[in-house]
């Protein structure tokens, strides 16, 4: 099963995981690992497979003014189009308010 | 009908906002782009969003601003607008944009396009929830696209939010 978890930061993602999905391995914050990918020069769509099969959160880092630097540009594009693929293939993707779960795709309530 | 699809940067909200137009809009279809092709990433979206069309039978006009001037061969079933964001800072910070009468002719422009067409989807940007600091200019485009969304939203048949690529009804139609 794979679960992804997104919203804005310090909304209580990683702790709503351990409670609602205490049976996957989780990763934190996909968003950095989306930087480091980048600055290693590499396509972060090469994360998606190790994603398989976790609890995934990310900050949803998209909804902010577009930034004027394009690198940071690419970065927040970059985090966007792997949630999209990860969304695609998950089980399960929760937006996260206040620590709320919201099922958006899949889970046990959906809005 | 009009339809207000949003979202943040890479959700999925094109996609979207296609499929409903297509939907709606059984023959003719109108691509309005307003993104100016500055730089390699507006070149590298213009390029992504044109494949994404190709082949679903879209006539496509460039018009970066002056909506409410946009002379059309002819009604359309459907125009999709993309996108206010790109819209709207052209008619406040090009030099041939309205200025200080951006927002009224931005909402003008879009009763124009609504005469000309059954079903009108525009595209548009999530971009209040960074809270971090800018430059008033910035501060002030913002505020105005907030408001153009109230607005627009306001007199939407539907509005939508796009997350991840999943479509979430905000107001309206529950089709998804």
């Amino acid at each position: 099963m794979t679960v992804l978890l997104i919203g804005g930061a310090w909304q209580g993602k990683a702790a709503l995981a351990e409670r609602l999905y205490p049976a996957l391995p989780l990763t934190k914050n996909l968003h950095q690992m989306v930087r480091q990918t980048l600055a290693a020069g590499r396509d972060p769509m090469e994360l998606l497979p190790a994603l398989r099969g976790h609890a995934v959160t990310c900050d949803e880092v998209g909804c902010g003014v577009v930034p004027l630097d394009p690198e940071e540009e690419r970065y927040r594009e970059a985090v966007g189009r792997l949630c999209c693929a990860l969304a695609a293939e998950a089980d399960a993707v929760v937006r996260v308010i206040a620590g709320v779960p919201q099922y958006i795709k899949g889970g046990t309530t959906c809005i | 009908m009009l339809i207000l699809v949003t979202g943040g940067a890479a959700s999925g909200k094109s996609e979207h906002a296609e499929r409903l137009l297509c939907e709606r809009a059984a023959c003719s279809r109108l691509y309005l782009a307003t993104m100016q092709p500055f730089g390699a990433v507006a070149q590298a979206r213009i390029a992504r969003h044109r494949a994404l069309r190709a082949g679903k039978g879209f006539d496509t006009v460039e018009r970066p601003l002056g909506l409410a001037g946009l002379t059309l061969p002819h009604q359309y079933d459907g125009i999709l607008l993309e996108d206010l964001g790109n819209l709207l800072a052209n008619e406040l910070f090009a030099p041939e944009g309205a200025k200080d009468a951006a927002f009224g002719s931005i909402l003008a422009g879009i009763a124009h396009l609504q005469d000309c067409c059954e079903t009108l989807v525009i595209v548009s940007n999530e971009i209040f929830a960074d809270g971090l600091p800018y430059a008033p200019e910035t501060v002030g485009y913002a505020a105005q696209l907030g408001r153009l969304h109230t607005v627009l939203a306001g007199r939407a048949d539907a509005v939508y939010e796009s997350v991840c690529g999943i479509l979430l009804p905000v107001k309206g139609e529950h089709t998804v």
